[in-house]
């Protein structure tokens, strides 16, 4: 085994390692619970309350959650101008309580410092 | 007793709150730090005086001043994206059924704009209205009002809510009775000139004991 590939094979493990299974629906309605491998679906999902300023300057405090999936393990790669879903446990600690979030292909950030990685911004949903 | 602008300041507040209608939400201050949660559904309309200058051109020293005032109006609106949530997460749905609710889900940006857009035309047409020209004050006290702009923010890139802000400018001219202020009589000044140590009347004592006294002649 080359050095490259046991360095993607240690990335590979220690993101399902580290990581929350979830769902993805695809803009076609596929329902993605499983990784390329067969395996669950997992991704490394953060949140957090952040500041962000506009224009005028007011402070406003948003909550920002951010799903990071192992680019190889994905079926199919978010493309600009796609609608897609995401569930997941917003609490791992809470079984059983899932929550639906969307995002647009263009807020899956993948490439410069982060190859094998794409970071996905999440937006909440409410139902219409 | 205020300044006419902070007069009007309040009146435009509270003629907004009176017509808001559950249009959206109205205060006279500008809030520190806005938890974007609470703004769903549910403008924030912040009035403030942005700027108060006066125009020397049309006051005298000690008439009226004329006061030229600009409110800031600032709206801000945070929306989550909408979509039909029951399909998307029921494990019984078909392809079909998901890939349509993906095509129809809202994105939350566009959500923000059409609520900004919908609580700028409330507030333009209640403060715009005939019938509020004179803010509720005198006849003559206020002139020139009009809105000289709107500009809506750059949204920022991410976030689990959209959030999305607007600013408006309501310009217009009041004229500042100056009737003085009430002031403050300070007790009476006490000069106490007494001179201690060696003053003079030390200096007399010591020439007298001396028993004589120097003619200095030149």
């Amino acid at each position: 085994m080359s050095l490259r590939d046991l360095a993607s094979s240690v990335s590979k493990l220690a993101h399902k390692a580290f990581s929350t299974p979830c769902v993805l629906i695809a803009p076609d309605g596929t329902r993605y619970d499983t990784d390329a491998e067969g395996d669950s679906l997992t991704c490394q999902f953060l949140s957090g309350r952040v500041s962000q300023s506009p224009d005028s300057g007011e402070e406003i405090v948003v909550f920002r959650p951010v799903a990071t999936f192992y680019r190889g393990l994905l079926t199919r790669i978010p493309q600009d101008g796609e609608k897609w879903s995401f569930e997941a446990p917003l609490d791992p600690e809470i079984p059983g309580t899932t929550t639906l979030m969307a995002f647009d292909g263009s807020k899956a950030i993948q490439g410069g410092r982060s190859l094998s990685t794409i970071r996905i911004y999440l937006s909440e949903v409410q139902q219409s | 007793m205020s300044l006419v602008v902070v007069n009007a300041l309040n009146t435009v507040v509270s003629m907004l709150a009176a017509q808001a209608a559950a249009r959206f939400t109205v205060i006279g201050f500008q809030r520190q730090t806005k938890p974007a949660e609470t703004r769903i559904d549910n403008v924030l309309v912040q009035c403030w005086i942005n700027s108060a200058n006066i125009d020397w051109s049309r006051c005298s020293r000690n008439g009226p001043k004329e006061h030229e005032v600009g409110i800031k109006i600032q709206f801000t609106i945070a929306q989550p994206a909408s979509g039909d949530i029951a399909t998307l997460t029921n494990l019984s749905s078909t392809d079909m059924q998901r890939a349509t609710a993906l095509a129809n889900l809202t994105a939350a940006d566009q959500e923000t704009s059409a609520a900004l857009y919908a609580a700028w035309s409330a507030v333009f047409e209640i403060l715009d209205d005939a019938r509020n020209q004179t803010f509720g004050l005198a006849k003559g006290a206020i002139s020139d009002k009009s809105f000289s702009n709107f500009n809506q923010d750059e949204p920022p890139s991410n976030g689990g809510l959209a959030v999305n802000t607007a600013t408006a400018t309501l310009d217009f001219r009041v004229k500042e009775a100056q009737l003085g202020d009430s002031g403050y009589t300070p007790d009476p000044a006490i000069y106490d000139n007494t001179l201690e140590g060696t003053g003079i009347d030390e200096v007399v004592d010591e020439v007298s004991q001396a028993g004589q006294i120097t003619q200095v002649t030149t």
